[in-house]
């Protein structure tokens, strides 16, 4: 073996090794005997009591009413106390259930009118994995833990923004931005749009080993006067639940329903009011 | 260490579901407070999110058919669940009851109870009613 073959084997060994420290070093750190212990706590499957019978108040969408006098029903936030300011008064007055992209596209419920539904906590090295099957959606979202993950260029935006994880005490906190404009971003039954400068903070606190508080700081300053704070209550749910649902949601069966439930013409153009 | 292996064994007893949320609002498009009741024949069914879609031929006194379209008030998981087939629905005489559209003069509905008049009133509940699926 030539001096020239030697040099580059053993230049390739360090190079490998070096990548290997690298990437062992970060793992590790997610691993140690505190985060474990921290983290433990909250793996599992939770229910976000939403269709339970001791089912939480959230204020069936303050009263609010739909065009044509329907009450609003099934809002995830308690709308009555939002302190929406008259630029999310002026959006709601002109709001089209037809346009919502959540009922007429399948685009997946925004956060954080999906954290109602409870959730799959699974925790890996540096990162959990939160996933919410509720149909007809089923949402898959990463926790970066500890500063781990990848930062947004600028300009990258998501719909569910990105998500990173840290520990305050024994509080999971999790603190979200980078959101897409979304129609339906702040709550999908009040149709309350969320701009790109949505932040949303939640704070997980165990109450007991099956029970846990989340407390959710809303922040939105193009639609809110003020941040916005409210909780929910989540149980655990036992093993050997149901299956959870991996279905898509087919667009043209959603659209269809509703134009053809859809009552009226007030946000029909002219030419579609002739047809 | 210990993580990885919770994270592995937080996947494969991920079988646990969350109860699902009704998301589509019903009572935007579909008048909860009142029934109707239609019979005709079942043309198409297709069990899909977010909530199976069925049409029916309904025949009124004049011989005049009209098509109504029917909104299962569940998804396509719960109908997996029940076990629902679209071969036992296509071309079946029915009666389908339900909440109308708030669309004046429409056809269509949220249903609802469906009776297979040949079959000895078999009763399949699409969502909603004893028996039947949750709504989603």
């Amino acid at each position: 073996m030539s001096v020239m073959t030697r040099m580059k084997r053993a230049v390739l060994t360090g190079a490998c090794f070096a990548l290997g420290m690298a990437i062992g070093t970060a793992d590790l750190r997610a691993q140690t005997d505190e985060e474990f212990d921290k983290i433990y706590p909250f793996i599992g499957n939770w229910d976000g009591q939403i269709g339970s019978p001791n089912e939480q108040d959230r204020g069936n969408c303050g009263g609010r009413l739909g065009d044509y006098g329907e009450k609003l029903l099934n809002c995830t936030i308690p709308v009555g106390q939002l302190p929406l300011n008259a630029r999310a008064e002026a959006w709601l007055q002109y709001m089209d259930a037809r346009q919502s992209p959540s009922m007429a596209d399948c685009q997946q419920i925004p956060y954080p009118a999906v954290l109602a539904e409870g959730s799959e906590i699974m925790a890996y090295p540096g990162r959990l994995e939160i996933r919410i099957s509720s149909n007809p959606w089923f949402l898959y979202r990463t926790v970066w833990m500890n500063g781990t993950g990848p930062k947004p260029m600028p300009g990258q935006f998501f719909q569910h923004g990105i998500s990173y994880g840290h520990f305050d005490g024994n509080d999971l906190i999790i603190v979200s931005d980078h959101f897409t404009f979304d129609p339906d971003g702040l709550d999908d039954h009040l149709h309350m749009a969320s701009s790109t400068r949505k932040k949303i903070t939640e704070r997980y606190t165990m109450i007991d080993n099956d029970n846990l508080r989340l407390t959710i700081t809303l922040e939105d300053p193009t639609f809110l006067t003020r941040p916005f704070k409210y909780a929910f209550l989540w149980t655990r749910i036992p093993r050997g639940g149901l299956q959870p649902g991996w279905v898509t949601c087919d667009p043209e069966v959603a659209r269809a329903e509703v134009e053809y439930g859809y009552p009226g013409t007030k946000y029909q153009e002219p030419a579609e009011t002739a047809r | 260490m210990k993580l990885c292996f919770l994270g592995a064994f937080a996947v494969m007893s991920a079988v646990l579901a969350v109860p699902a949320g009704a998301h589509h609002s019903f009572n935007t498009f579909f008048d909860g407070s009142r029934t109707v009741k239609i019979e005709g024949v079942i043309k198409t069914f297709r069990l899909v999110s977010p909530h199976s879609d069925m049409t029916v031929e309904v025949k009124d006194a004049s011989g005049k058919v009209a098509t109504w379209h029917i909104t299962a008030r569940t998804g396509a998981v719960n109908a997996k669940r029940e076990g629902w087939r679209v071969e036992e629905f296509i071309g079946k005489r029915v009666t389908i009851e339900g909440n109308p559209t708030r669309r004046q003069g429409g056809t269509a509905m949220a249903a609802g109870v469906v009776t297979f008049l040949d079959e000895g009133n078999k009763v399949v509940c699409l969502g909603g009613c004893p028996g039947g699926p949750p709504v989603e």
